[in-house]
């Protein structure tokens, strides 16, 4: 009995141990485990930690006030409940508290499959996350200030709105169910690349005495260019384009490259530098010049007036180009001329008190006074000596014509003390009337060629017809922006018929106008044009480089063609073919006529033979040369009035021959 | 009343002008016969009275002569000249110019490097009238016609004979027939 009432007094003088207190906090958070604290309970001597889910021995019995809870699931829940242990006695479990959520697991092996001008694209593992499991992408310029570039499920991600040229840091976390972000692994580096480095658009490889070459080239007239780099096959005829002999600021258009020590001829190409260093691929720009020691000679020709030319004035220009060789390799140019026939060369006299015969240094140009020569043929050489004294044993002759009454090429000095050129076309230019060009326009100047030496510019005629109806005109503008030194561009003289029209036009000539193609809207814009009866010629002052012609304003009826004319049914091929119906060529053809036109026939004595409308939607109509009873018209003069639906008429003359 | 007739005939003596009209014969020639509406048969008293009737030449009571010149379409012109004389004899010549024409061919529509072409036409007529004492007039003519269509060169005679018969019995009333080639 004593030992029981003993007893009942311990157990009620033993302390109560205090239950640890919520919450419980979790310090750590991971894909696989969570790190637990909790507020310590005066006098524990250790704690039993019951783990949900459950790890190795439960509860499990620890010294501390942490418990890490790990080998979870990652995107799982997890809790714990503790209890204090005093002297072997455990003291109450701590109330049931929210569950703790792991991280989703990293992303793993995040790297760039393809980094575009402005754009990159990015892929990843899930590394053992949901497919549902959301991947947070977000990229940084600075590597420190993330922004979330998208949110996906997928396993990469094309980004398209990156900058040129510029370098971004991306990464990718992956978020758990309750919004909380993995941890990531590293981000990677993207470096956006420049649009590919335009080409020079002209490359010259010139040989200079020595062994040297000279490259010169032209910009690709774009601002993102940060330099050139210049490859050379160093004689072998393959280009190494992996090493380049020289790298160029984008302020250089010419390189002087050498000595090479060979003859063997030398290939070079030139790659351009973007901005952010991209340079153009392969090939790039090419161009070959020999390398020469000493050169073999300079040959210059007679450049301006062009062979042909018929030239007046007092003040003609002469000028050479070379050949062979160039200015640089020149001491100098001579000028000589002949009467067409004789034996003797004489040398040119040049018309400027200033100037001198022969020319010591480019341009090589001289002002001849033609008016005191009788006209008729002449011929003129340019003979180049070169720095050894060598002079050019075989300089060619360009024949010319002395001709004031109809000249294609007037020098006069004018009033400031200048030279003005004046070119002109025609009359025996090839008239083009065929050759539409666009919004009605009416081409009616075949080609011309111009040059320039110094101050001046050379226009000549060009008699090849594949020049087409434009003339290219190239002006020193910062010496023709001086008006004192204008430039004539002249129409002599075009071709017509009847009453004024131009050949294959019912177009009155007096309807003509000079006109300049505007670059910037592709248009021709007409310019104020001069027009001299007694000479019969157009003109109009010109201040800019561009493309000129002299141009017909056209609609309607005005290009309505008849053909053939005369009509001989039977005769020859292209004179008329008896009308049937399934030729197009046959009878009288009225073509390029506007939609709905009426074509009326009349004889000499105003009898109205015949009246045909042509179908709507065609622009063609044959007549039969019949009258509306059938019967053939007489051999005989017909007048054709065509009507235009807008009401509009043209009348054409038409022979009939049986 | 008066009565005209004129039978003309018109012989080609080119085969190269069968189908040939000389169209610009049937233009009036003198501006009497433009203001008349052409109807000259039996009214012709000028110098060009043999190109419409030459038995109008021998109510001709003293010397006529005519000139004309009519421009017609896009250059095109034709010009006469007529004499009539009091003894009855008349004497015209006519002709037409096409002027130039654009030539074009099938291969060539636009004919911007063709030679242009031409229509020349021309008619020399001489014929001889006679009043008689009962009233009539005869007549006759004789017309040489010659042709260069684009260098197609043809040429044909003709000969008219005319009758016109003056009647007082009903003065101011004329009646007229007429075939003219």
């Amino acid at each position: 009995m004593k030992t029981t009432i003993f007893a009942l007094w311990f157990a009620a003088a033993a302390p109560a141990i205090a239950a640890v207190a919520p919450p419980l906090t979790a310090s750590s958070v991971g894909s696989d485990r969570i790190e637990w604290i909790w507020d310590p309970v005066p006098g524990a001597q250790g704690y039993k930690v019951y783990a949900d889910p459950p790890r190795g021995p439960y509860p499990e019995t620890v010294a501390a006030t942490r418990f890490v809870q790990d080998d979870l699931p990652s995107d799982a829940t997890a809790l714990i409940r503790v209890s204090a242990v005093i002297d072997g006695a455990e003291g109450p479990i701590s109330q049931p508290q929210s569950a703790m959520r792991t991280l989703a697991r990293p992303a793993l092996g995040l790297s760039v499959a393809e980094a575009r001008t402005n754009g990159a694209t990015l892929t990843w593992f899930a590394n053992g996350n949901s497919p549902e499991t959301v991947a947070v992408v977000e990229r940084s310029t600075d590597g420190v200030e993330f922004q979330n570039a998208v949110e996906t499920t997928q396993w990469s991600y094309s980004a398209n709105d990156l900058a040129v040229c510029t370098a971004y840091k991306f990464r990718v976390r992956y978020r758990n169910a309750d919004g909380a972000l993995s941890v990531s692994h590293g981000a990677v580096d993207v470096n956006t690349l420049s649009p590919p480095p335009s080409p020079v658009p002209f490359l010259q490889a010139t040989a200079l005495v020595g062994g040297y070459i000279k490259l010169a080239w032209s910009s690709p007239g774009t601002n993102d260019i940060a330099g050139y780099r210049i490859y050379g096959d160093d004689g072998t005829g393959r280009i190494d384009q992996e090493t380049p002999l020289l790298s160029a600021s984008s302020a250089a258009f010419s390189a002087v490259l050498g000595p090479f020590i060979s003859s063997a001829s030398y290939r070079f190409a030139v790659r351009t530098v973007s901005a952010c260093g991209r340079v153009q691929a392969p090939p790039g720009a090419e161009a070959s010049a020999p390398a020469m020691r000493s050169l073999s000679g300079v040959r210059a020709r007679v450049a301006f007036p062009q062979a042909g030319a018929r030239v007046a004035g007092r003040r003609v220009p002469i000028f050479a180009e070379f050949v062979v060789g160039d200015a640089g390799q020149a001491r100098q140019v001579r000028f000589d001329y002949r009467k067409m026939g004789a034996n003797n060369w004489t040398p040119l006299t040049p018309a400027g008190a200033l100037q001198a015969n022969p020319v010591l240094s480019a341009p090589f140009l001289v002002h001849w006074d033609v008016s005191l020569f009788a006209p008729g043929n002449y011929e003129l050489r340019a003979t180049a000596v070169d720095f050894s004294g060598r002079a050019d044993a075989a300089a060619a002759a360009a024949s010319f014509r002395i001709d004031p009454s109809l000249p294609t090429c007037v020098g006069e000095n004018t009033a400031a003390g200048g030279t003005m050129v004046t070119a002109r076309f025609g009359p025996d230019q090839q008239i083009r009337t065929g050759a539409a060009l666009e919004d009605g326009y009416w081409a009616v100047l075949s080609g011309a060629t111009t040059s320039h030496a110094g101050d001046e510019v050379f226009i000549s005629l060009d008699p090849s017809p594949s020049s087409g109806p434009k003339v290219r005109v190239i002006l020193p503008n910062s010496l023709y922006a001086d008006s004192s030194r204008p430039f004539r561009l002249s129409l002599a003289d075009p071709k017509r018929i009847g009453r004024g029209m131009l050949a294959g036009t019912s177009v009155g000539i007096d309807r003509l106008q000079l006109a300049h193609l505007d670059p910037a809207t592709g248009r021709w814009v007409e310019l104020a044009t001069t027009r001299d009866a007694a000479s019969r010629s157009y003109s109009t002052e010109i201040t800019v480089s561009g493309e000129y012609s002299a141009v017909l304003q056209v609609s309607g009826l005005d290009t309505t063609r008849v053909f053939p004319n005369p009509f001989k049914p039977g005769s020859a091929a292209g004179e008329g073919k008896t009308f049937d119906s399934s030729d197009p060529d046959s009878g009288i053809v009225f073509d390029r006529l506007p939609s709905g036109a009426a074509i009326e026939i009349f004889d000499i004595n105003g009898r109205a033979l015949r009246r045909i409308a042509a179908a709507a939607g065609s622009s063609r109509v044959q007549w039969d040369a019949r009258d509306s009873s059938g019967r053939d018209a007489a051999t005989g003069i017909f007048l054709a009035v065509i009507t235009a639906p807008d009401g509009t008429k043209i009348t054409r003359k038409l022979l009939i021959v049986r | 009343m008066i009565i005209g007739i004129s039978i003309a005939f018109l012989l080609f003596l080119s085969a190269q002008a069968k189908g040939a009209a000389f169209d610009f014969l049937g233009v009036d020639a003198s501006p009497r016969a433009a203001a008349m509406g052409g109807a000259q048969t039996a009214s012709a008293r000028d110098g060009l009275a043999v190109v419409y009737n030459p038995a109008a030449l021998g109510s001709i009571r003293s010397n006529q002569v005519s000139f004309t010149h009519s421009a017609h379409f896009i250059g095109t012109s034709i010009d006469a000249i007529g004499i009539s004389h009091a003894s009855g004899v008349g004497f015209s010549l006519r002709r037409l110019d096409s002027g130039p024409i654009a030539r074009t061919t099938v291969a060539d529509p636009d004919g911007a490097s063709l030679e242009g072409a031409r229509l020349n036409e021309s008619a020399a007529t001489l014929g001889y009238g006679r009043a008689f004492s009962f009233g009539p007039r005869f007549g006759a003519s004789l017309g040489l016609f010659q042709r260069d269509a684009d260098g197609q060169r043809s040429s044909a005679v003709a000969a008219d004979v005319g009758l016109l018969w003056p009647n007082a019995a009903v003065p101011g009333v004329d009646v007229a027939a007429s075939r003219k080639t």
